[in-house]
């Protein structure tokens, strides 16, 4: 053995004890020489370090650790910015709030004009005696006292009558509202609630999904994501980019739609507008009329057409449509006409869910639903819907997650946690396959015979479900609210592949995470199993499980899915159906609740 | 992966921007979706005896209170880590400065390291712990049990030797020999993943 591999054998002895902390004075000393030699040793000896500590992080990781490092450091930020703010608050009491007259009581939670001058002077003033990383703390402290100050002081009635702001009455456009939501999300916030407000003149970036808003005298407009848009004056709607269809009844006639090139006017009718990429209006009149005038002509009824040197004014009919485009002049062109662009209502969804709050106020077991299924409103007791009863499970590997979610203790039967009504208990973590199946399912695991069952859960509703107009099943499972919005992927196939039936892949649940509808879900225990994976029902339902609390929040997303999308002929009953995770790498589908529509 | 990482970018950007808005709770959402990979960072680059817990807070914290100076869609997560490096350089240097000479080498070793390392995106690091994740899962049943003694139950060598049936030194040696091999396989996963 030459020298070069006897040090190399200290090194690896050494550095081996200083990692099981080991090493004692004289292997320090011998160590640190080796490594002052040696460039290769501290190479190793860094990879060894950063493998170590890697595998100690790793393997001792558990889900509480991250939500008890979440909430401690949560903790810490609002003591340590209360810090700051406490000392900066002071001062800025004193200097701008002194006199009790200037305190805002605007509504609407606005802060006046006055006190965001005076905050800026204050915040001028800091500037000059303070420099660097104080500067910036002392800025951001009295940036979050502006922020609490807008968006988190409670209005009192005593304070919406002491002041005679000119923002005391609510604008047109505060009234028009959000009056049915479907997958929308916006881009940089979240989704509206039912019936909330439409913000005047703010702009809104809907990504997808679609909303339908309610103008005060009865307008109603549907826009389809991605769609850019804002409320004007509550009879008018600007639309830059983006899909919109617009029903104006009796009463809501002169409604307005601007878009960058046009104004267009209803004049009692349904008509579909699309602003394209390109800044052209395409406009398909279905009923009723529909005039377009240049964007520059404020009053549309105060044109003299006879006076006019150019067109300016198009009106369309029924059954009718055209391009416009503004170059210099205004330009219209036939098109062919398209009343598949106009959408008469939001699709088929769940709109909404009732629970019973658990102790901790999250959701426990589901009460009603509320959906809209072949183009009606209807709310469903859960005790209308058709149960489940759960037949195979095969996951495709361990799960450190475990497979069970409910309280402290198991129930005897453990399928329970899927047939029953709450939202806080399933069977959790099936295997999955990126590409759904084209086959029936297997559902019976016989190694020893050459028989492998399919990775999954199927499930067998108690009585059959009959494939109706719209959605006939609904599908909850939990999610983190740390994960992405859109809720875990699976495949849903049904148990019998035949007559042309076929899997579905769910990739948007009806409520997402960005939804006010989908709920926190109450305090829940998981179950983990033995090392192994679960191969069988059998295995599920008598393998050890060890229960653990969950620490982590948790909401209850929802999607409602149509037989029709599995192949199911009109009125063809189901028996059951198989669910498989979409194995997008992402986190597992974690169902809770099934149920067939009656 | 690159699609989970994007998404995960565009969900802490539309955080920060509610939180520019006046939603401040809206930081959770940032802490949820980098905890994680910043703690296994620092744990992988931190002497012994740093607080990993304490660094990772602390920069989040200074991350928060200097939100002003980060502009907005060029990466907050390598933005944090460098802040992140920043804290836990400093820590080293001062547990190097109150530590004998002769254990000094340890922090020279990692603070020499943190200067190479200029940023380790979070995308990355959390690659890395997946690839480690699948690693130890391909390992055969008598190594994986070296590696549950060790990391998870926490058992003395002396325990570890006496239950496989091997010397001290010998299990030391398979604990070094699985440690490369883990680490020559996370790069063969990487290696691979360029690759496609």
């Amino acid at each position: 053995m030459n020298n070069h591999q006897e040090q190399s054998r200290l090194f690896e002895t050494l550095w081996a004890s200083f990692l099981e902390g080991e090493l004692d004075a004289e292997g320090s000393r011998q160590l640190q020489e080796l490594l002052e030699n040696e460039e290769t040793f501290q190479n190793v000896a860094v990879e060894q370090y950063e493998i170590h500590r890697l595998l100690g992080f790793l393997m001792k990781e558990y889900p509480e650790q991250s939500e008890s490092f979440v909430q401690e450091t949560l903790q810490k930020l609002r003591t340590q910015t209360n810090e700051f703010s406490t000392q900066t608050m002071q001062r800025i009491r004193k200097t701008v709030f002194a006199s009790p007259s200037s305190l805002p009581a605007t509504p609407n939670n606005k802060i006046s004009e006055q006190k965001i001058s005076a905050i800026r002077r204050s915040i001028g003033s800091l500037f000059v005696v303070s420099s660097g990383w104080m500067t910036a703390a002392i800025a951001i402290a009295v940036l979050f006292y502006v922020w609490k100050s807008i968006a988190l002081t409670p209005v009192t009635p005593d304070q919406s009558t002491t002041n005679n702001s000119v923002d005391d009455a609510v604008s047109p456009a505060d009234q028009v509202r959000f009056t049915r939501v479907a997958r929308a999300q916006f881009f940089g916030e979240l989704s509206p609630g039912v019936d909330s407000s439409v913000q005047s003149e703010k702009t809104y970036c809907l990504t997808s999904g679609m909303v339908e808003l309610l103008f005060p005298r009865g307008a109603v407009a549907i826009l389809e994501g991605p769609a850019i848009f804002r409320a004007r004056d509550g009879e008018c709607l600007e639309v830059d980019t983006g899909l919109c269809s617009v029903y104006a009844p009796d009463g809501a006639e002169g409604f307005q739609v601007l878009t960058p090139d046009a104004n267009i006017v209803d004049r009692g009718t349904r008509f579909s507008i699309h602003v394209t990429d390109f800044s052209e209006t395409e406009v398909h009149v279905i009923e009723g009329a529909a005039d377009l005038y240049r964007k520059d002509i404020i009053n549309p009824d105060s044109i003299s057409k006879s006076n006019s040197p150019v067109q300016q004014e198009i009106r369309l009919t029924e059954r009718q449509s055209a391009r416009v485009q503004t170059s210099k002049e205004f330009q219209s062109a036939p098109m062919e006409f398209r009343a598949d662009q106009y959408r008469k209502q939001l699709p088929d969804r769940i709109i909404s869910y009732e629970a019973s709050q658990g102790p901790d106020g999250g959701v426990d077991q589901l009460l009603n639903i509320r959906l809209q299924r072949n183009g009606q409103e209807i709310t469903h007791s859960v005790d209308d819907l058709i149960p489940v009863e759960l037949i195979w499970f095969q996951a495709n590997e361990v799960s450190r997650d475990g497979h069970f979610l409910g309280r402290e203790t198991l129930p005897v039967d453990r399928r329970e946690l899927s047939s029953n009504n709450s939202l806080a208990s399933g069977v959790i973590n099936p295997g999955g396959s990126e590409q759904p199946l084209t086959t029936t399912p297997i559902l019976k695991h016989d190694p020893a015979n050459g028989i492998q069952g399919t990775p999954g859960m199927a499930f067998r509703f108690q009585k059959p479900v009959k494939n109706r107009l719209g959605p006939d099943l609904v599908l909850f499972e939990i999610h983190p609210i740390s994960s992405p919005t859109n809720g875990d992927a699976f495949h849903i196939s049904p148990l019998n592949f035949q007559k042309g039936r076929r899997s579905l892949t769910i990739t948007n649940y009806d409520l997402s995470l960005l939804s006010p509808e989908a709920l926190p879900v109450m305090h829940m225990h998981a179950h983990n199993l033995l090392n192994r994976p679960i191969t069988s029902l059998d295995q599920l339902m008598t393998d050890p499980a060890q229960g653990r609390p969950v620490r982590l929040k948790y909401r209850a997303l929802a999607v409602a899915i149509d037989l029709s999308d599995l192949g199911y002929e009109p009125d063809e009953e189901a028996d059951g159906i198989f669910i498989q995770d979409a194995e997008d790498g992402h986190g597992r589908i974690d169902p809770v609740f099934i149920g067939g529509l009656p | 992966m690159m699609a989970e990482n994007i998404q995960n970018e565009h969900d802490i950007e539309e955080s920060l921007r509610r939180v520019r808005g006046g939603d401040t709770d809206a930081y959770e959402v940032v802490i949820r979706q980098l905890e994680r990979p910043l703690r296994a960072w620092i744990a992988s680059l931190a002497s012994p005896g740093i607080d990993v817990a304490e660094i990772a807070q602390q920069s989040f914290i200074t991350a928060y209170l200097r939100l002003q100076e980060y502009e907005p869609g060029t990466n907050f997560s390598a933005w944090l880590f460098a802040i992140a490096r920043y804290q836990l350089k400093t820590e080293t240097t001062r547990l190097r400065r109150i530590a004998d000479y002769q254990v000094r080498f340890a922090p020279d070793l990692l603070s020499k390291e943190l200067d190479r390392q200029e940023k380790e995106p979070s995308s990355i690091m959390a690659t890395r712990l997946e690839y480690l994740r699948l690693c130890t899962e391909s390992l055969g049943g008598s190594l994986s049990q070296f590696l549950n003694w060790r990391y998870q139950e926490e058992v003395s060598l002396e325990e570890m030797a006496k239950r496989s049936g091997r010397s001290v030194s010998a299990v030391k040696k398979q604990l070094w020999i699985l440690r490369q091999q883990l680490k020559a396989c996370i790069e063969a996963r990487a290696a691979t993943s360029r690759s496609l």
